[in-house]
């Protein structure tokens, strides 16, 4: 499966600032293909987080189109873009994104209640190990550190296995070693087959690469 | 775990919201149907009220104006005793415009041994009588023989009973449906018994003021008024050519508690309205101000794929189910209350008050139920729908 992006743009409309038009992603291309990782490197605020989501589904690109497999995302209902987004997509957000209702094991298991799949027991055990959340498997999100709700949010994406990874600061919150966890994780992804995007501002992240691009200003440049 | 049970987790894992939102349901609920039974029974008094009345006009001898207020003596069991002559009575009948005359007698009692509060006997005429009886034969298979009597459902004597009335044992022959009136503490017999009642009495030395025999006396003689003549005309004319009487037309009676009772189920209904409209708001308040705290959480399951339309669903059915709840604790409440504390509720109001039957209740409760649990979602919709609609990319991008 291939992820294309032609010619997307987004812009904000800022109700009281001076100049009330803000572009935060200038017109670019992006191909993302199964079997790779995509790392999206630049100074925060220079339009990486928004070119994600408008990639993953999650954001109406101003201009231009996202196609996949020739087939404009953003052209479906809601209801098609969504369970295109459960079944082939899976995001990893900034900051912590558990549902606070369920505990560790249940908010990373959500996703296969959606797909109507039932998960691979020994692989959401091995992420969880190798994250090393196992043995929080039944606690509730709120008793989790930032950093444990981070490695909670990236088993949740592995786990079901999906054609496309995008990783907003996977690393964010995360030490040395867990880092290094879960980029290679990543990269394991990817070698089996999933196209992954990882947006980062940490140099560590390029290492595990096969393309890497800059942001600007909203522009993206390949270095 | 399945992603439908999710509201119910949420509820459950979240016990301080959900209790914040089931009390603002519960004053819903409470408010509905605490308001309906009430205005529901000053309703049926109402009318219960005036098919008991029967008659167009009630003629009291002078007296009576002194010993009791006419319209208490129907709303709140005020016990009284007066009397005068038969040909009193003849002397009325024969007015024009008269279609049907019927002579009752009082008696009230200050010490049965039946009631833990006085009771007003009434003996009427089984000839002539057109008030009472029929009433009566909805509940009492034959006529009533001597010392026999029939009693108002706040009579505490079962049927088959005796009752004993200044020493005489009176067998129970029925008892009445609630009118919710003071018609349901009297005891009711002909003017047979009524005469034995009355000597003994006397006998007993209960102040009755009969100068003369007790079966030739009558408290109130009741009138229907031939459908030519019109009833204003009719009590005029009693009221300025026989003496020392006094006619009243009971519409007036009715009216005058009817005005009332509008007064009153008008505050209420304008109560339950303001309730409403206020735990209405506050309740959309409530849901807006929970859906800016987990717009983040609602986010994170647009990302992982679920739709507008499912996630409106998970909010709405959340809504639901904290709105069941408040509802049932709610109706719980109103039942609680108004069941247990109806009496003092009745005496507050000074109003007939005729409780719905238990079928009509859990009608009442079912509807306030079902219109609870309309109104908590759609309390909910406003914050639901902006939710649902807002773009899970921008929410993301705030990095709440």
């Amino acid at each position: 499966m291939v992820l294309k992006a032609e010619q997307v743009s987004k812009y904000y409309i800022r109700p009281n600032g001076v100049a009330n038009c803000f572009e935060a992603v200038k017109p670019c291309d992006l191909t993302l293909a199964g079997g790779s990782v995509s790392v999206l490197m630049g100074r925060s605020g220079s339009g990486k987080t928004t070119l994600l989501t408008m990639l993953s589904g999650l954001l109406r690109p101003s201009h231009g189109r996202v196609l996949l497999d020739e087939k404009d995302i953003y052209a479906l209902a809601d209801r098609e873009l969504s369970r295109l987004r459960c079944t082939h997509f899976a995001v990893i957000p900034q900051g912590t994104g558990a549902v606070s209702a369920l505990s560790v094991l249940e908010n990373i298991l959500l996703p296969f209640s959606l797909i109507g799949r039932t998960a691979d027991e020994k692989t959401v055990l091995s992420v969880m190990e190798k994250l090393g959340i196992s043995h929080l498997a039944s606690a509730q999100p709120g008793e989790l550190s930032g950093g444990e709700l981070r490695r909670m949010a990236i088993a949740r994406a592995l786990c079901v296995k999906p054609d496309f990874i995008f990783a907003d600061e996977p690393t964010a919150d995360l030490d040395d070693e867990n880092s290094r966890v879960v980029l290679e994780l990543l990269r394991n992804a990817a070698d089996e087959g999933a196209a992954v995007l990882i947006v980062s501002h940490e140099a560590e992240a390029a290492r595990y690469g096969d393309r890497l691009y800059k942001m600007n200003a909203g522009q993206i440049m390949i270095p | 775990m399945s992603i439908s049970k999710l509201p119910l987790r949420n509820i459950l894992r979240h016990p301080g919201r959900t209790t914040a939102i089931a009390i603002l349901v519960a004053v819903l609920s409470f408010s509905l149907l605490s308001g309906s039974i009430l205005v529901y029974s000053l309703n049926s008094g109402l009318r219960s009220l005036e098919n008991r009345l029967g008659a167009d006009i009630i003629v009291l001898p002078d007296s009576a104006r002194s010993k009791v207020n006419i319209d208490n003596l129907y709303l709140q069991g005020t016990t009284g005793y007066y009397y005068m002559s038969t040909a009193k009575q003849e002397e009325i009948t024969k007015r024009d415009g008269i279609a049907a005359a019927s002579g009752q007698v009082f008696l009230a009692t200050l010490r049965a041994d039946c009631c833990s509060m006085p009771v007003q006997v009434i003996g009427f005429d089984p000839e002539t009588d057109f008030t009472v009886q029929p009433w009566i034969a909805e509940r009492a298979k034959n006529d009533l023989s001597l010392n026999e009597v029939v009693v108002g459902s706040k009579v505490s004597a079962g049927v088959g009973e005796s009752l004993r009335i200044y020493g005489i044992s009176c067998r129970v022959a029925a008892r009445l449906d609630a009118t919710g009136t003071g018609l349901d503490t009297a005891v009711y017999c002909t003017g047979e018994t009524m005469a034995v009642l009355l000597n003994a009495a006397r006998e007993m030395n209960h102040e009755l003021k009969i100068t003369t025999d007790p079966s030739k006396v009558v408290s109130a003689v009741y009138l229907r008024v031939d459908p030519a003549f019109s009833v204003e005309d009719v009590a005029n004319d009693i009221n300025i050519h026989v003496r020392k009487v006094q006619a009243v037309k009971t519409r007036s009676v009715i009216s005058g508690v009817s005005d009332s009772l509008g007064g009153v189920a008008s505050t209420i209904k304008a109560l339950i309205i303001g309730v409403w409209a206020l735990s209405f708001l506050l309740l959309a308040a409530a849901f807006m101000l929970l859906g800016g705290e987990r717009k983040r959480e609602y986010a994170v399951l647009r990302v992982i794929g679920v739709s507008r339309k499912r996630l409106s669903g998970i909010a709405l059915k959340e809504a639901l189910f904290v709105s069941v709840l408040g509802g049932l604790i709610g109706i719980a409440l109103s039942l609680l209350i108004v069941l247990n504390f109806h009496s003092l509720i009745e005496k507050a109001l000074a109003l007939p008050f005729l409780l719905p039957s238990g079928r009509n209740i859990m009608l009442f409760a079912v509807s306030t139920l079902v219109c609870v649990c309309i109104a908590g979602p759609l309390s909910a919709m406003v914050s639901a729908l902006k939710l649902s609609r807002a773009d899970t990319g921008i929410i993301l991008r705030e990095g709440v």
